[in-house]
């Protein structure tokens, strides 16, 4: 079933144009119930995750339109998930001047692979197209820039082929565009 | 690839690295041209490898008027064409409304171990079960009423909803 709803709503994509779609989310997996965006993704559990996002992604991908699995990675949380200034104004840059950074959600090694990576494996098994970085900071420093997650885990040790796509605004220095993207 | 691309007038991404950034980089030796193949390579592989450069529907030009960065926001001259606001929904109704139904925790009576012989009343708890009182989208705590989805960038507005009530 779960195959089938990738089918139809990569349908109804693909009809009005769109090449690729946002989404399946195993990030956040679901660490906090007040987790924001945990409603998007499947469970708590990364077995089921996994197993959502593999049927999604080829049900999606079935009928040509490209899949992007996020939020990659430890996006568990959506208060300070980007830089801001004291004053609390939002930004997504990270300039030089005294900001406030994003909340850096850390974890080790075991913890990552056992429990967070699990689903993004699993859907870059399934030949997903692309994988969004986050917002987030792991292990202190930003997703769209952190070698070990992008390179390390995701490119190396998962092996993945495809293209990462920074979330909307983030690529927080230069540093994303010279190694990781 | 950069998200979301080529907008100088738009507050929160002023500073997409992309334009000019990619030249000075691999004028100064920072970006090296096997970097910049791999992301050339690894952007595009998808598009072909799922067979999209071949007659894939245009895109719908409502879809850009309905986007928080619309069009003219951009760089980028948007030629959209197309059917203006298609109806894509097609038969779907079906698979949503039985997806519905699989998701819902329910309890089997098992050797009629429930009190469900002949009910008089049934009392049906929970404030996720009535008719929002603040509107679908009030997301405020002592809400009555369903919460039918939550914010952030899938959030969609229903056309059609059924309240457990009902």
């Amino acid at each position: 079933m779960i195959y089938q709803r990738g089918v139809e709503m990569g349908s109804e994509f693909k009809a009005k144009g769109a090449h690729i779609i946002l989404g399946p989310v195993s990030g956040p997996l679901g660490r906090v119930a007040l987790g924001g965006r945990n409603w998007e993704g499947f469970s708590p559990d990364p077995y089921l995750t996994g197993v959502g996002m593999r049927e999604t992604i080829s049900g999606l991908q079935s009928v040509g339109l490209q899949a992007c699995a996020k939020h990659y990675i430890l996006n568990e949380q959506e208060s300070q998930r980007n830089p801001s200034f004291p004053n609390g104004t939002m930004q997504y840059s990270d300039p030089p001047e005294a900001t406030i950074k994003s909340v850096s959600e850390n974890a080790d090694d075991r913890t990552m692979h056992e429990i967070y990576l699990w689903p993004f494996a699993d859907a870059v098994k399934a030949g997903v197209s692309s994988v969004m970085c986050s917002y987030n900071r792991i292990n202190g420093t930003y997703g769209c820039q952190n070698s070990k997650t992008l390179n390390g885990l995701l490119k190396e040790e998962l092996g993945f082929q495809g293209y990462v796509v920074s979330d909307w605004g983030t690529k927080q220095s230069s540093h994303s565009l010279q190694v990781f993207l | 690839m950069e998200m979301p691309g080529d907008t100088p007038n738009v507050t929160f991404a002023i500073t997409n690295y992309w334009n000019g950034t990619i030249q000075e980089f691999r004028a100064n030796g920072t970006l090296t041209s096997s970097r910049l193949d791999d992301m050339v390579l690894r952007s595009l592989t998808p598009y072909f490898y799922l067979g999209q450069d071949v007659a894939y529907p245009s895109v719908d030009p409502s879809s850009g008027d309905l986007n928080a960065l619309y069009p003219p926001m951009y760089r980028y001259d948007f030629n959209l064409t197309g059917t203006r606001s298609r109806d894509v929904r097609d038969s779907h109704a079906g698979l949503i409304r039985a997806l519905g139904a699989q998701s819902a925790v329910l309890l089997k009576n098992e050797n009629g171990a429930l009190p469900l012989k002949a009910p008089k009343n049934i009392g049906v708890f929970g404030s996720d079960a009535a008719d929002s009182v603040n509107g679908q989208y009030g997301f405020q705590e002592e809400d009555i009423g369903t919460l039918p989805i939550g914010g952030g960038s899938g959030m969609l507005r229903q056309y059609l909803l059924q309240v457990m009530l009902d």
